[in-house]
């Protein structure tokens, strides 16, 4: 009786992302967890599952980013609710790694930072935002304290590009290059500029990023 | 014949766009992180936020700054035959900047664009008959990169002798753009007196200055040079998806910085304008050439003609990568609903979604819009037009190329083109199949091998070449 129950949630969080519908989402997790459902099955059989639905479609070119964007914001929301209660079950959530993402001091380019991180996340990646305008200090402040496997530096004009560099070089007169992975991306990069400048990886959109980081998280 | 003209919007759409930006004005607020323009707004009396930087600003002051705009501007030029004087029909065409890479004239192939790029590049659009003001239009990736502005004025400067706009990077950048244009004035006084550079201020959407743009344009209006408004939000990412919300979004954003302006010095001519364009649902691209890109543009005219201030939109914008067909329509379309719908200053003229310009392209748009404004021209129709005395001599069965009439007529009539092919397909073949792209490389080697333009002397080019030298010591961290 109680397996079938969560067996309900659990495929009614899926659908619930699938419909891209964020309010079932809330009081779905809310029942979840008056009902002691395992957050971690809520979050993997549950929500992960309808962003997977959700993300074969986008590849199938059947819903674009809009759908892609509010099903991703609904996990989130699941997640947000479900996390707390994680440590309570002494179990993790499986993530791939913790990303660190922003735009360079100089540059408030939001929109394609925002795309990437979003994918990041919709890929299993934890992430952290710090925005846009963001000054090498507290990139490097941010590897410092919340030691990410991966930091994603966005710039898109000729005259921000050139912090990307100073925050790679911040992170190396902090002895902290070798604690993290960096990827740079943006429109006025290309991968012989993350090469002069000593980033790791580079891409020039957010389903490349995403393929991207993943390999470099295999091969750390 | 009146010039035609399309309006999508009527007057009371207009009117109701009007009165939604100023409730997001007056209700939601612009953020403007720039202390001083914070006090310029307490004290006219708006409602400001000093930690957030967020204004609220009533609709008395915006009127109050509606009114106070100049209906008519000139951009003047370094050569007074190229001078622009802005009036209520008037349509020219124009360029944007900071692409960052070209096609290379001989490949054809994309790479990152040079300092020597862009002089070649403004040299062609100096030779060009309609494409009379221009903004560098790349990004040179070979001089100091924070300095990357300041160079590519010096480039552009030196290259040209139209009407140059500058970005309002900066009090410093507005400071060296002003020395620049001094230098070859002979002093600030003779350059105030018929600015030939003037100063673009974009607003980032949604609804929040940038610092440095900011501090810029009001050190422009506070100098007395001109200024060009817009913002750019992308329906859909960074305004709402429908046009309606989008433009009245764009709206309250252009007049919030035109407000300043005015608080700062009233009276400051400014150019209403827009980049409004959408973003693609499916790549996630801004797209610069879609045919709502195309419906918003007659809206802005409509708009700018309703505060009487001149206007200025973003047109003939590609997605497309090269010189093909797509190319060819998305300019087309674009051009011709901005230029019937009667924006003032249509500047453009990019690839690849702004990233990339081609010399080569210059020499196709300046077709385009030939061809462009000799639909807008349209025709008179009287006595000597309607001909009833020629076809009455010609008769059935005439000829009326044989006609004086006819000669008399058909330069004014009739548009010639300069690179379009009408040849027959014998004759394409004999010269080698060449397509448009083609045809424009060789015109633009032709031009760089022939046009002549009187330049600077020495001594004031390599003034500017020192200001850009200095700015890049300020600028560039070592
Ligand atoms: C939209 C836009 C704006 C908007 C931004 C709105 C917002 N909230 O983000 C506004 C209007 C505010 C704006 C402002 C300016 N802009 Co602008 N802008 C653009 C535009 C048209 C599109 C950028 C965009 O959002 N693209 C869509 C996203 C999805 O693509 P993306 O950002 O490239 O991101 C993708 C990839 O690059 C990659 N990626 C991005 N980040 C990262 C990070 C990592 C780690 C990885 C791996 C990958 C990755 O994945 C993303 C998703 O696929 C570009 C031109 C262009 N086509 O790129 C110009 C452009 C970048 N802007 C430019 C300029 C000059 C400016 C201004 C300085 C204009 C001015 N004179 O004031 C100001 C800058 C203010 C500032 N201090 O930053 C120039 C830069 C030129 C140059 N030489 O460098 C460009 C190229 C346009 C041009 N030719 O003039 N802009």
């Amino acid at each position: 009786m109680k397996r079938n129950f969560e067996a309900k949630i659990l495929k009614d969080l899926t659908l619930a992302v699938e419909n891209y519908d964020s309010q079932a989402v809330e009081s779905i997790c809310n029942t979840a967890i008056a009902q002691n459902l395992d957050p971690v099955q809520g979050i993997e059989e549950g929500l992960a599952k309808g962003m997977e639905e959700v993300s074969r479609k986008f590849e199938a070119e059947e819903i674009f980013l809009p759908e892609l964007i509010v099903a991703g914001e609904a996990m989130k929301k699941g997640i947000r609710i479900l996390e707390p209660h994680l440590e309570a079950s002494r179990k993790e959530r499986k993530n791939i790694g913790k990303v660190v993402m922003g735009t360079v001091a100089g540059d408030v380019h939001d929109l394609g930072k925002q795309i990437v991180s979003l994918l990041f996340f919709i890929a299993g990646f934890e992430i952290q935002d710090l925005g846009i305008n963001v000054p090498a200090e507290r990139f490097v402040e941010a590897v410092r304290k919340l030691q990410p496997d991966m930091l994603g530096l966005s710039a898109l004009m000729t005259t921000t590009i050139p912090q990307q560099k100073h925050v790679i070089d911040a992170l190396r007169s902090h002895h902290l290059r070798e604690k993290v992975v960096v990827m740079v991306g943006g429109a006025a990069t290309d991968e012989e500029w993350a090469e002069e400048i000593g980033a790791d990886g580079w891409a020039p959109n957010a389903v490349l990023a995403v393929k991207e980081a993943k390999a470099l998280m295999r091969r750390e | 014949m009146a010039q035609p003209k399309l309006e999508f919007l009527t007057a009371e759409e207009v009117e109701s766009i009007h009165l939604t930006s100023l409730k997001i004005l007056e209700e939601t607020g612009v953020i403007f992180p720039v202390k001083e323009a914070l006090g310029v707004f307490h004290e006219r009396g708006a409602k400001v936020n000093h930690e957030t930087g967020l204004v609220k600003i009533p609709p008395d002051i915006v009127e109050e700054a509606i009114a106070k705009v100049p209906p008519q501007v000139t951009l003047f030029a370094r050569d007074p035959k190229y001078d622009v004087p802005v009036q209520k029909d008037t349509v020219t065409f124009g360029t944007i900047g900071n692409a960052t890479h070209v096609l290379d004239l001989e490949t054809g192939e994309r790479r990152r664009a040079t300092n020597r790029d862009l002089a070649d590049i403004t040299r062609v659009i100096d030779a060009c008959q309609n494409i009379l003001h221009l903004e560098p239009q790349v990004t040179p990736q070979d001089v100091p990169k924070e300095a990357s502005y300041q160079y590519s004025w010096a480039t552009t400067l030196k290259n040209t002798v139209k009407h140059v706009r500058l970005s309002a990077h900066g009090k410093d950048g507005v400071q060296d753009g002003i020395k620049m244009g001094s230098a070859i004035a002979g002093g600030q006084q003779a350059l105030k007196t018929k600015p030939f550079i003037s100063f673009m201020a974009l607003i980032p959407s949604p609804l929040a200055h940038d610092p440095t743009v900011c501090e810029g344009f009001m050190e422009a209006a506070r100098l007395g040079f001109p200024i060009w408004f817009e913002s750019g939000p992308v329906a859909g990412a960074s305004a709402p998806v429908t046009l309606a919300g989008a433009l009245a979004l764009n709206n309250a954003e252009v007049l919030s910085g035109i407000v300043l302006a005015q608080l700062v010095r009233p009276g400051t001519p400014v150019i209403y304008g827009s980049f409004l364009r959408i973003m693609d649902m499916r790549t996630g691209n801004v797209s610069i050439s879609s045919p709502e890109f195309c419906i918003f543009r007659p809206c802005i005219a409509s708009l700018a003609r309703y505060y009487k201030m001149p206007s200025w939109a973003g047109v003939m914008l590609n997605d497309a990568k090269i010189i093909d067909c797509q190319a060819g329509y998305e300019k087309a379309l674009s051009a011709l609903m901005s230029a019937l719908g009667g924006v003032n200053l249509l500047c453009g003229m990019q690839l690849d979604n702004e990233h990339i310009v081609s010399a080569e392209d210059m020499v196709v748009n300046d077709e385009i819009v030939g061809a462009v404004l000799r639909i807008l021209r349209g025709f008179d129709v009287n006595k000597e037009t309607l001909a009833l005395e020629v076809i009455d001599e010609i008769g059935p069965r005439g000829v009326f190329l044989r006609s004086r009439h006819t000669m008399d007529h058909y330069r004014r009539e009739l548009w010639s083109p300069s690179i379009t092919e009408r040849s027959t397909w014998t004759e394409w073949k004999a010269k080698g199949e060449p397509d448009m792209w083609k045809v424009a490389r060789e015109r633009t080697k032709k031009i760089l091998k022939t046009h002549e333009r009187e330049p600077l002397s020495h001594q004031v080019a390599s003034e500017l070449d020192a200001i850009a030298r200095q700015a890049a010591k300020r600028l560039v961290k070592t």
